[in-house]
């Protein structure tokens, strides 16, 4: 695999639906890490453009399963990973990636994908610093995720397209009560405002 | 309580989706693949034993490599861009893999068409362990595989892959392996390219035991070698990582198994 280089600044994990809370946590993080005048980069997902892509020109075909969404995930991760993560760690910066690796294997294990399968396809991605979960129970409905600025919605609206029956709201409950259990793991933490600041000072 | 009940339901589904694939066993069809490096003449024997299945009644249907209507469009666009890094690409070509296995060779295996793969799989471990990436993390990949009833490889040597491309074209960027020799003239960086694949090819034949025929010979006397073999083998069950997949599928297509 390609080496990493190496590797100085933080990455740092946010791991969740997407959508407008992950921005919201996304911007909390990019303004501590400003107030202390640290430098940081922001990787956000389809920065590669493949799920736009398939979006836009799906017409007809049948829908991926949820082990060809994960492959095309870790595509666009590569991407990521070549022309932002790895350069801005490799310069010193901070980089806050949303999301990173949790969602999807939340999102792989919910629909029944082996986790041991999963931890293998992402091996290149370097462990990140720190991982926080992002909450969404707070976000009025309307203004939660949507296919277009989430993986997580990306999936399911692809799934519940066909063919075969998936129980989309199962998976979805699945990955996103993943994160909770690592969070009372202690393998991440919720993510709020006061925490932000700790994760910018550190 | 399971934090994830579609894997809990899969489970108990699994055993009776075991039972529909082996009273299936009888009617389902053979998956043959082609596989060589570039020039070896594989796509001209693919065509002529195609035609020679269809002559003996057999429905035939090909399946081609990085050709799914979902993926090979994005993949096409960052060719031409030469904008793939080797972990992008191979992980493009292998969620192009099992797209057209989920929706193209599984639902005509089922259906007992026989599948005629213009490369499998054992292409991209070839190419990608050639741009130096790590031949497990590969296969891995591509879990849970998929074994074809039969694999021909075609063997060539290097000089002989490189007389035949450039008897017909340039070869392109990634086709050169410019990507990872950095040799700036594509047929110098082909030749040095092709002699690394066919190394990987060479040791992958040895290990999964792929049948070989000489690249080297007549177009004639190839057909004929591969009709006999063909003719002469064996019918064999489905074997246990088959089984897995075909049971994925399944549980994945409740339609296909409620039929």
């Amino acid at each position: 695999m390609t080496p990493n280089g190496t590797v100085k600044g933080r990455l740092i994990a946010l791991e969740g639906s997407g959508g407008r809370p992950m921005a919201v946590a996304a911007k909390m993080l990019e303004r501590e890490l400003r107030l202390r005048g640290a430098e940081f980069g922001t990787s956000a997902w389809d920065a590669s453009d493949i799920f736009f892509q398939i979006a836009r020109g799906e017409r007809g075909l049948p829908a991926p399963s949820p082990r060809t969404l994960v492959l095309l995930y870790a595509s666009d991760l590569a991407f990521r990973l070549r022309w932002q993560i790895r350069p801005a760690l490799e310069d010193g910066m901070s980089v806050i990636a949303a999301p990173y690796l949790e969602t999807v294997i939340g999102f792989g294990r919910a629909a029944g994908l082996s986790q041991a399968w999963l931890r293998q396809v992402f091996e290149f991605a370097p462990v990140p610093d720190e991982c926080y979960r992002v909450p969404e129970s707070t976000v009025p409905v309307d203004r939660r995720a949507t296919p277009s600025n989430s993986f997580l919605e990306f999936c399911l609206a692809q799934l519940r397209n066909g063919p075969g029956f998936w129980d989309t709201e199962g998976i979805r409950g699945g990955c996103l009560s993943r994160l909770t259990h690592m969070e009372a793991r202690g393998k991440c933490r919720v993510v709020t405002r006061r925490l932000a600041n700790s994760a910018a000072g550190e | 309580m399971s934090l994830f009940p579609a894997l809990a339901r899969r489970r108990q589904t699994n055993r009776r989706m075991r039972d529909l694939v082996q009273s299936r066993e009888d009617k389902r069809g053979l998956l043959i693949a082609f596989e060589g490096p570039d020039g070896s003449g594989k796509t001209t024997q693919r065509k002529l034993f195609k035609n020679w299945l269809k002559s003996e009644g057999h429905d035939v249907v090909t399946t081609k490599w990085n050709s799914s209507a979902l993926v090979k469009p994005l993949v096409k666009a960052r060719k031409a861009a030469h904008a793939l890094s080797p972990e992008e690409f191979s992980l493009l070509h292998a969620a192009d893999f099992r797209y057209r296995l989920e929706t193209d060779v599984l639902p005509a295996l089922w259906n007992g068409q026989t599948v005629v793969a213009d490369r499998y799989l054992f292409t991209a471990l070839a190419r990608d362990a050639a741009r130096g990436l790590d031949l497990h993390w590969l296969m891995e990949l591509y879990r849970p595989l998929f074994w074809p009833d039969i694999v021909f490889y075609f063997s060539v040597s290097p000089e002989t892959s490189g007389k035949r491309i450039a008897a017909e074209r340039s070869p392109n960027y990634y086709e050169a392996g410019q990507d990872v020799t950095e040799i700036e003239d594509p047929l110098n960086s082909y030749m040095t390219f092709i002699g690394r694949v066919i190394q990987e090819y060479e040791a992958l034949a040895k290990v999964f035991q792929f049948v070989t025929v000489d690249a080297e010979q007549s177009i004639f006397d190839q057909h004929r070698q591969i009709r006999a073999l063909y003719s002469d083998g064996t019918r064999r069950p489905w074997q246990d990582w088959n089984q897995e997949v075909l049971v994925e599928w399944l549980n994945d297509h409740p339609e296909v198994a409620a039929q």
